[in-house]
């Protein structure tokens, strides 16, 4: 029985290329920190404002393989740590992506950990304090953590749910990092870089996002996401109408109530139409 | 043809339909009639599975009296096995329908025939909301003169083709007033008879309301702003002011007026635009901190008086040149900014000077500053100076500043100033599309909350004292049998005890009422008040009230539906289990790889179905303090009924918490339902309409309907209470959804110091640590900031409109919980 190379799995899971990331306070020295005094990290914010490109940039600067789960409610404790497997007349122990990079070093990414059961997150319990150990009960092996291992996990708290939320007990073995909405000049740096567009239209693009934001709470339940204004960016530099960019990448993204929408579809035309308001007169049916 | 039989048909032989009488038919109709109710039971339209429609149905039939029998019930009948027979289907609608018939059967036989022969000729439009809105414009018209029914029915054929509904209602008010002058003309205006109606439908179709676009100008100003900006119509604003200026736009402590119509174009769309621009460029005006920002409070009631009191020499051409200072600033903002308005902003202007052309200096000044151009040399250099000025300001006061300096040193030195500057001092004209900054506002300096909510209590305590109703039959029980209390059933101390919803049941029908003591967190003090708030709880007596609104039917059945469609997300299978339905494959498979590694693995490969329960438990709390007997500040909203508009506050907080409990008892998830109010902290009450153990029964329907507004809002006891009630029931996951349309506010309160918040904070930290979740749907009276102390974690809501309620209270629930 030959087992795979840990060198070449782990070499799978390095960032090839260096993501683009526009850094909007000290996160880069706070993560580099907790790597270095072995902590694990909790990064909170809204949907679409750069988690996820944060620890990906990270595992880039540090040179570290990057193993995400994205979490879901059937996820399982053994989709985490591993299971046997059958191969050929041999039954082989397969490392599931959190013991991994436990064992060999790196970044373990839990995405949206809230959608996880909570059954299964207390497995993690024993890495994040100063044990750094993980226990596979189906090997009877007590995996002793690399010292390149981190631990990142990352939730929105503006989510809404009594059913969802982290236990205490977990939440309070992480350091976090809280992410919001980035200010309009390091979102319009974002989305030039990100789209190609030039800086003045990024800007307006930035702009308007932050109009739209001001709509949150009042027919909005969440602001528009800097992905979301980088996916509109990336049409209209491909020369597709702003405007229809926008209705496809915002306007019909964020709500489907048709008033709130109507109203966000004023704020793009506000900043790209022709005239606000002026819409197609109604038909007679 | 009609089908000829001598056999009865089976409705006939059933106890409540066969009292139709058919031999009292004249006798060439019988078998036409029979057959029509015949295909409509075979066709299963009608029938005991369509139970309220068949009633209605042949309750109508029945009322019809034997002198105008025939006429009516053959015009009925075929309006419903013609094309008109999908009213059938719509249970409310049908019997709004019907009962209107018969009701003017009774003023006018040819009347109910013509109105009933409508439905069947599509003359009230094509879709149940044109024939909705047809139904309501009737029976307001016949409450009115029945005459009014058959002229409009002549008439609503072209209105319904060419009006939306909002139009509709708005043209038949028009019509109403000329009916009030003079009854013949108003007859044939709301036919549509005259040319004046005709020119009105057309202005109707072409001119853009404030009213109807409303809401979605808020959003916009909110996205412009940041903050809360209201836009109203000119015509609240009442003031000689307002003639004199010709102001069109007036913008002043985050609220914008706007003209009510704007009738400039032909077409909607570009009114609707042109009234856009009209509230962006003030909305501008707000958020790049110009006068709009400061107008009407002390000191500023106009630019004038601020460079007044600001000792500027020559005080009028210093306004005047501040005003276009200010103009230029705000209109470069845009077009720079927002590209969409840069058409209708062009516009504008030409229209403006099309209209009212500059004549004067001043006024060609103004025209060239908004374009950025002018001919005249004098002119070039006074833009010249205003765009530089502009440029480097960032707020009205910095151009105030930036004005003055130049006033001082700069401007007397220039040619412009020296030939033109007295022509100035006349001001500078109002514009149509920017707001008036000469225009003398003041703001009166509003009372302090405190004394606010205290000449609140004394206004409602008046009204009680004088009205008598349930309120104040509570409140002198409370001032009586306060005593009574404390000695009779023993005043709970805190947080008791063993009581059962029983006892109080009993307690409360016996007349007094169970009280509790519950701490107060001040914040100040950083520590609590003992036993510093009195909480009476009861159960009011149920309503008298039988019949609840059928809107709130029609909106409950919807909401039932939805959860009802949750149900089967609830059914999941158990995996992992070592015995069970099924085998799990994938488990199986890890089973034998396990024991061909010669490890003793579990058996955990079966799984079988399970309905998860949601075990979790709901407590609705509605704040029932003296506000919400009043109507709320309603924005219009498409398709909306009228009525809405003039329900209260507790009106809709019953409707809203009727429809959510209809859904709750669909998905299965125990619900209480409580209220508070109270007095001072003496004085708390706390009204049970339901707890979660009992029944969602027509007792707790008619005790919700009972719910009346009271005075204070004293929120910390009434969620310490109400969790109380919640640890008294068996659920893993508790939740209290507070319902509430303003601060809290109670005897005692100092707005300055937070205290009530600080409290409710307190609160919810002190109901979470028992495993009790508070969330709080609150309307705009509470700001953000007040909403993230009090509620911590985003655990709130915030609506723009009360009338929303009712959808939003139901969708919120499904958000968290789902």
């Amino acid at each position: 029985m030959t087992q795979p190379d840990p060198k070449t799995i782990m070499d799978t899971f390095r960032v090839r290329r260096e993501p683009n990331y526009v850094p909007q306070a000290n996160e880069i020295d706070l993560f580099k920190f907790a790597y270095n005094d072995n902590l694990p990290l909790i990064l909170k914010g809204p949907t679409g404002c750069g988690k996820t490109r944060f620890v990906e940039a990270m595992a880039y600067k540090m040179q570290l393989p990057l193993v995400t789960v994205s979490c879901h409610e059937d996820l399982t404790a053994a989709d985490l740590v591993g299971r046997f497997l059958l191969k050929g007349d041999d039954t082989i122990w397969q490392d599931g992506p959190l013991t991994l990079a436990v064992r060999h070093g790196g970044i373990c990414y839990l995405d949206e950990i809230v959608e996880a059961r909570n059954d299964t997150t207390v497995i993690i319990h024993s890495l994040t304090d100063d044990r750094r150990t993980l226990y596979l009960d189906k090997t009877e092996e007590l995996v002793r953590a690399h010292e390149n291992f981190m631990l990142v996990m990352s939730y929105n708290p503006g989510y809404q749910h009594v059913m969802k939320d982290l236990k205490q007990s977990t939440k309070q073995r992480f350091a976090s990092l809280v992410f919001d909405h980035p200010a309009m000049d390091i979102e319009t740096e974002i989305i030039a870089t990100e789209t190609g567009l030039d800086r003045e239209e990024s800007q307006r693009l930035a702009e308007m996002g932050q109009k739209i934001r001001n709509l949150r709470d009042f027919g909005l339940e969440e602001g528009v996401s800097s992905r979301l204004l980088v996916y509109a960016g990336r049409l209209m530099h491909s020369g597709l109408d702003p405007i229809e960019a926008c209705r496809a990448c915002i306007v019909q993204s964020l709500t489907d109530d048709a008033e709130v929408m109507a109203s966000v579809a004023d704020i793009v035309n506000m900043f790209y139409g022709e005239t606000v308001g002026e819409e197609q007169p109604k038909t007679d049916n | 043809m009609p089908k000829k039989t001598t056999q009865p048909s089976p409705w006939q032989s059933h106890p409540r339909y066969g009292k139709l009488d058919l031999r009292k038919v004249t006798w060439g109709y019988r078998e036409l009639f029979r057959t029509w109710i015949d295909d409509l039971f075979e066709e299963k339209i009608l029938g005991d599975h369509n139970r309220h429609t068949t009633e209605v149905f042949f309750d109508i039939l029945l009322q019809c009296d034997a002198a105008f029998h025939d006429a009516v019930m053959k015009a009925y009948l075929a309006s419903v096995t013609g094309p008109g027979r999908w009213i059938l289907s719509i249970p409310n609608l049908f019997e709004d329908w019907s009962r209107l018939g018969l009701r003017l059967a009774e003023e006018s036989l040819h009347l109910s025939v013509r109105y009933f022969d409508g439905l069947r000729s599509g003359d009230f439009g094509p879709t149940p909301a044109d024939v909705s809105l047809a139904i309501g414009q009737l029976q307001r018209l016949a409450s009115i003169d029945p005459e009014l029914v058959g002229y409009f029915l002549q008439g609503y054929p072209t209105l319904c083709q060419q009006l939306e509904p909002d139009e509709i209602r708005t043209f038949v008010q028009e019509a109403l007033r000329v009916f009030a002058n003079n009854r013949q003309t108003g007859l044939k205006y709301i036919a549509l008879d005259l040319r004046s109606s005709a020119e009105y439908l057309r202005v109707l179709q072409h001119e853009s309301r404030i009213s109807d676009i409303q809401a979605r100008l808020e959003r916009l100003l909110r996205g412009i702003t940041g903050r809360k900006v209201e836009v109203g119509g000119l015509s609240q604003l009442d003031s000689d002011d307002l003639l004199y200026r010709g102001a069109m736009v007036v913008a002043v402590a985050s609220n914008i007026y706007l003209p009510d119509r704007l009738r400039y174009f032909e077409e909607r769309r570009r009114n609707r635009a042109f009234q856009m621009l009209n509230a962006a460029v003030a909305a501008t005006d707000i958020a790049l901190d110009g006068f709009s920002n400061h107008h009407g409070q002390p000191g500023h009631t106009t630019v004038r008086q601020v460079v007044e009191n600001r000792r500027i020499p020559r005080a009028g051409e210093a306004a005047s040149l501040v005003i276009l200072v200010e103009i230029s600033r705000i209109t470069n903002a845009i077009r720079k900014r927002f590209r969409g308005f840069r058409k209708i902003l062009h516009e504008a202007i030409h229209i403006e000077f099309d209209q009212r052309p500059a004549r004067a200096w001043v006024e060609r000044l103004l025209h060239d500053t908004l374009i950025g151009y002018s001919k005249d040399e004098a002119i070039q250099n006074a833009i010249r100076f205003i765009d530089e000025t502009a440029s480097g300001s960032n707020s009205f006061h910095e151009t105030v500043t930036a004005v003055q300096l130049a006033i001082n040193e700069i401007l007397p030195d220039q040619g412009w100033w020296k030939t033109h500057s007295a022509e100035l001092a006349y001001g500078i004209r109002a514009l149509s599309f920017f707001p008036d900054h000469l225009m003398p506002i003041s703001l009166s300096t509003p009372p302090d909350s405190a004394l606010g909510a205290d000449l609140h209590d004394a206004a409602d305590s008046e009204t009680e004292d004088g009205s008598g109703e349930q309120a104040d039959s509570d409140t002198s029980s409370d001032s009586e049998d306060g005593e009574a209390d404390t000695g009779e059933t023993g005043v709970r101390e805190s947080q008791p005890d063993d009581s059962t919803p029983e006892d109080v049941d009993r307690l409360a029908a016996s007349g007094p009422r169970v009280a509790y003591f519950y701490d107060e967190w001040s914040e100040p003090e950083n520590d609590y008040y003992e036993n510093w708030c009195a909480l009476k709880e009861y159960r009011p007596d149920p309503s008298t009230i039988d019949e609840l609104p059928g809107d709130w039917h029609e909106e409950a059945r919807r909401v039932r539906r939805i959860f009802e469609r949750l149900k089967p997300d609830e059914a999941r299978r158990i995996k992992h289990l070592p015995e069970g339905d099924e085998i799990e494959i994938d488990r199986a498979i890890d089973f034998r790889m396990e024991l061909r590694a010669r490890r003793s693995p579990r058996i955990d490969y079966y799984s079988r179905p399970y309905i998860l329960h949601r075990n979790l438990a709901i407590a609705l709390l509605m704040d029932l303090s003296g506000s919400t007997g009043e109507t709320p500040a309603t924005r219009k909203r498409q398709n909306a009924p009228d009525e809405k508009c003039t329900k209260r506050v507790i009106d809709l907080e019953r409707e809203a918490v009727f429809v959510l409990s209809e859904g709750l008892q669909a998905l299965g998830d125990p619900f209480g339902i409580y209220g508070f109010t109270g007095s001072g902290r003496e004085h708390c009450e706390f009204q049970v309409f339901k707890n979660p153990e009992e029944e969602w029964d027509t007792n707790c329907r008619k005790r919700l309907m009972a719910a009346r507004p009271g005075s204070s809002t004293r929120i910390g006891a009434a969620l310490r209470h109400t969790a109380w009630k919640l640890q008294q029931f068996p659920a893993r996951t508790k939740l209290i959804l507070l319902i509430t349309d303003g601060k809290p506010m109670d005897s005692g309160y100092d707005p300055s110091t937070g205290y009530a918040q600080a409290d409710v904070r307190r609160a919810c930290q002190e109901n979470l640590r028992d495993g009790i979740q508070t969330f709080c749907i609150s309307t705009l009276e509470n700001t953000r900031a007040d909403l993230d102390r009090m509620f911590p974690r985003q655990r709130y809501v915030v609506i723009e409109d009360m009338t929303y309620l009712a959808d939003t209270l139901s969708k919120f629930y499904l958000r968290l919980t789902t």
